[in-house]
Parts: structure tokens; C-alpha cells; sequence
């Protein structure tokens, strides 16, 4: 087993060309459409509610949050990816959990909870979540892509896991913390993973 | 000169003049198209096929799926025959079957597929559902494709055969893998065909199997003949020897595929692209001349020079 193991290459788990992810995304982004605005517009939403410390701010930022990996999941993942990509079925699943348990951890039990952090949890979170929110796009520009290649926060997996893992930087320590991240930690990895198998 | 002498002479002459009409005006001798033996049938197939792997994985995007329909248009311009796919390539089997009925399932198309699965039920429907995206009834050849559930899709598929919905029972392992397992399987199972990792770098599939596979007529498709490109980026900007096209090779396409069809084992080889340009340089393999044993070796100690 461990010796078929070493025989694999990483560009053998990936199961399209860069070429047809593109044309995927592309595609994706022109059915979508205004979408991206709402999305966006979610995403300075965030901001304010962040910042402050009482309880209904804090299970609206779960709520919107469960709001966008379902999306991810169910419209990306489900019908979008998996047409040239099968795992896409079970990234689905995973972001489909991770929209419960914002659900349940975070709008039902109120167990994420935001609080004034030191300058560095406060830059590197915030930090996180800005430049997947709003730098996305003129990043990918200038390293020549089109806008219509680029998957934004909201929109698609890779922003959105990043940004959220820049917001629950920003909330308070306990295990529902932990738990959120775990998904999007994860989805981090795939996406590294693709990625590389990709290049 | 006699009357006989003058006869015989303008004979002569007249019979040279037409002679050299003909040679003049004659159509050019086309390069033979290469066929090896499929041994349980005795049916000759064009030692040059293609793969799927990634490059037909298109999904639903019209202007790509037009694309590939363009790739198939020059395989089958140039007699091409087996077309491998696979359950687990994602849409490439729909994006063929797109393509195919634009040309008119051409009648030298050898359809070649895989059950994926472990589950046997599951097996079932994934070969009604290569029927469906092929837009075929009867394929020529079906695969268990790593040898996964084997014990149950073999059962299956012969039983397709024996009902005449098959013609041909296969089974495929990549990259140098299970070749133990697999090489129980050819001494046990009447196979037609396995597909393996052959290539010139990649040869290990020479110590037993390729023998054996011979010895049993078993049919042996090479896959990853460029070892998933790599062999094809790494020698790309390296000069092909001098003596390449006392081989038949014009390019390294020709060279890496010749090398791997001439093994007397191997009854075709099957590259993967997703441009016209590619498949023409592919294709080219498959005419002419094959290199011997002793050309063999010197293409081998050529390419580790490098």
C-alpha cells in the first residue's frame, strides 16, 4: 500500500487542466451575475459587525458567514465543480458542514462571540479578511488574469475560507472557534493541493 | 536493322515511354498505416490510439468541447482507432460522445472504457452510463480499471461477452502498480486485453509482463507513453539523434511512441493531448517503418545521453 502510495504525484490527483478550471470559473461567474455585488457587499457588512462586541452582531456575522459557505457549497461545489472534478461533490459536503455549524455554534448557540484583540491578532485577522474580500481582485489583475477568472469571497471556496479564517481570528478563544476553523483549514489544504497539481 | 529487329525495338521503346508514364504521373506511394494483431481475434488495430486523462475533461463548455471534437476529427483524418477512457475522467466521456456524434461515429473508432468502482451494482450502472455519454450500445473493449472489484466486474463483463453486448475483457493498471497482482490475473483470467505504464522510461512492465502477456495473447495497450508529459518537456528542446529518421522519426512524439509500438508485445500505445497540432505529430508514429531490436537500444542509450 505505502509503495503505491509513493508512486502517485500530485499532479495525478487532479483530474482537469488549468484550461478547463478557467473556462469553468468563467463560466460560473457570468450565470452568477450580480451576484458577486451582493457578495461584496456582504463582505463590508462584515466589517462594522465585527468590530462590535454585543451578541446579535456576533450571531449576524454566523449567519451571513453560514450564508456564504452554503452557497459555496450547494452552487460551486455541487453543480459548478463537480462537472470536471468529483471530489467537488464531498468539497460540497464540507462546506455545507461548515455552514451548519455556524448555524448551530454560532447563530442558534451564540458561542462565537467577537472582542478586542492585540494589534497583531487585530492586523493579521482583519488583514486576512480584507485582502480576500476586496484585494482578490486587483491582485489577480495584476498578475494578468481576467476578472472574469477570479473566484471572489463569497462567490467562491478558496477566498471565502481564507476570509473567514481572518474573521474567527478575530473572535474570542473556545471550541467553537477551533471547530469552525477546522473546514476551512482544510479547504486551505485542497486548494494548495490543486493548486500545485495544476502548475 | 531486320523487320523483326525494328519491331522488337519499337516495342520495347513504346513499353519504356508508358512505364515512365506511369512513374511520372502515378499518385505518391502513401506510408502503410500500422496495425498490430489483437491475438484472441486475430483483428488488426492501428498501434497508435489515444487517451483522455485530463485533456477531454472539458466539462460543459461548448467552445472546449468543439475543441476536442476538432482533436478527434485529425485522429480519425489519420485512420486513428481506440479511443481509452474512463468513469473516473470526470466528463471526458460525455465530451467524446459530443464529439463523436458531430463526426458521425466514424468506422474506425475502437471504444475503449473502465468500470470504476469496487461495488458491483455500482459497476452496472457505470456501464449503462458509459453507453449513454458515448452514445454507444457495444463497446469494443471494457476495463476493470485498477484492478478495483475485479473479482465481480470481470464476471460481469464476461458475461457482456458471452452475449455478444462486448467484444473485448480488459484490465488496467498505471504508473508500475499491483504488476504482482496483475500478473496473477493474466495467468488465471481470459483476458484480452491490459493496459500498463510502458514508456521509455518507465520499462519495468518488460521484466515479466510483457512476455507473459505474449505467451497468453493477451492484447497490451501502453498508457502515460510520455509519462504524463514529463518525458515530452524534458526533451523537447533537445536535438533528435541524426540517424531519427532512418527510424521513421520526425519528431520526438514519433520517437518515444515508435519506441514503445516496436516492442513486438505491445499492440498500441495511447497519447493523451488536447491539440490538433499534437495528434498530427502523435499519429505520425503510426506509419512507416518500426525500429528493430538493435535500434531499440541505441533510442534508449540516446535518450539516457541526454
Amino acid at each position: 500500500m505505502i509503495e503505491h502510495l509513493s508512486t502517485y504525484r500530485i499532479s495525478d490527483l487532479v483530474p482537469f487542466s488549468r484550461e478547463a478550471f478557467t473556462s469553468l470559473v468563467e463560466s460560473y461567474n457570468q450565470d452568477i451575475w450580480p451576484f458577486q455585488i451582493v457578495a461584496l457587499l456582504l463582505a463590508a457588512a462584515l466589517i462594522p459587525l465585527v468590530r462590535r462586541s454585543d451578541a446579535a452582531s456576533a450571531r449576524l456575522v454566523s449567519g451571513m458567514l453560514a450564508i456564504t459557505w452554503l452557497w459555496v457549497g450547494l452552487v460551486f461545489h455541487w453543480k459548478y465543480f463537480s462537472t470536471i472534478n468529483w471530489p467537488a461533490k464531498y468539497f460540497a459536503g464540507l462546506f455545507v458542514f461548515e455552514a451548519i455549524l455556524f448555524l448551530l455554534l454560532g447563530v442558534i448557540g451564540g458561542n462565537v462571540r467577537f472582542e478586542a484583540k492585540g494589534r497583531w491578532t487585530q492586523l493579521l485577522g482583519l488583514g486576512l479578511f480584507l485582502t480576500s474580500a476586496f484585494l482578490y481582485l486587483p491582485l489577480a489583475l495584476l498578475l494578468g488574469q481576467r476578472s472574469s477568472e477570479v473566484l471572489l469571497f463569497g462567490c467562491g471556496p478558496s477566498p471565502t475560507a481564507l476570509g473567514t479564517i481572518g474573521i474567527l481570528l478575530l473572535a474570542q478563544r473556545g471550541m467553537a472557534r477551533v471547530l469552525l476553523w477546522l473546514p476551512a483549514a482544510l479547504w486551505c489544504l485542497v486548494a494548495l493541493i490543486t493548486c500545485y497539481g495544476m502548475s | 536493322m531486320s523487320g523483326i529487329d525494328r519491331r522488337y525495338f519499337l516495342k520495347v521503346l513504346a513499353l519504356s515511354a508508358a512505364g515512365l508514364s506511369v512513374r511520372l504521373f502515378a499518385e505518391p506511394q502513401k506510408e502503410k498505416r500500422l496495425t498490430k494483431k489483437i491475438p484472441s481475434s486475430g483483428a488488426q488495430l492501428p498501434v497508435i490510439g489515444m487517451g483522455t486523462w485530463i485533456t477531454f475533461n472539458v466539462g460543459e463548455n461548448q467552445k472546449l468541447r468543439d475543441a476536442r471534437t476538432d482533436v478527434l476529427r485529425e485522429f480519425f483524418n489519420h485512420g486513428g482507432g481506440m479511443i481509452d477512457s474512463s468513469p473516473m475522467y470526470d466528463s471526458s466521456e460525455a465530451v467524446i460522445g459530443y464529439g463523436l456524434s458531430k463526426l458521425n461515429y466514424p468506422k474506425t473508432l475502437f471504444s475503449a472504457t473502465k468500470v470504476w468502482t469496487s461495488s458491483a451494482s455500482e459497476g452496472l450502472k457505470q456501464i449503462k452510463d458509459s453507453q449513454r455519454l458515448w452514445g454507444i450500445k457495444k463497446f469494443d473493449l471494457f476495463q476493470v480499471h485498477n484492478l478495483e472489484g475485479w473479482q465481480e466486474h470481470l464476471k460481469t463483463l464476461f458475461k457482456m461477452k458471452e452475449k455478444g453486448e462486448l467484444k473485448y475483457v480488459g484490465v488496467t493498471t498505471s504508473h508500475g502498480r499491483r504488476h504482482d497482482e496483475l500478473e496473477k490475473l493474466m495467468r488465471n483470467q481470459p483476458l484480452d486485453f491490459v493496459q500498463l505504464t510502458y514508456n521509455m522510461v518507465d520499462r519495468s512492465a518488460e521484466q515479466r509482463l510483457l512476455g507473459l502477456a505474449t505467451e497468453r495473447g493477451i492484447a497490451v495497450i501502453a498508457n502515460r507513453p510520455f509519462d504524463g508529459g514529463d518525458l515530452i518537456d524534458r526533451l523537447k528542446e533537445k536535438p533528435l539523434p541524426p540517424w531519427a529518421s532512418e527510424i521513421g522519426c520526425a519528431n520526438w512524439p514519433e520517437f518515444l511512441l515508435k519506441f514503445i509500438v516496436s516492442h513486438p508485445a505491445i499492440t498500441c500505445a495511447i497519447p493523451a493531448t488536447s491539440k490538433v497540432a499534437h495528434m498530427k505529430e502523435n499519429m505520425g508514429a503510426g506509419l512507416g517503418k518500426l525500429p528493430d531490436s538493435s535500434a531499440r537500444d541505441r533510442m534508449v542509450k540516446y535518450v539516457a545521453g541526454l
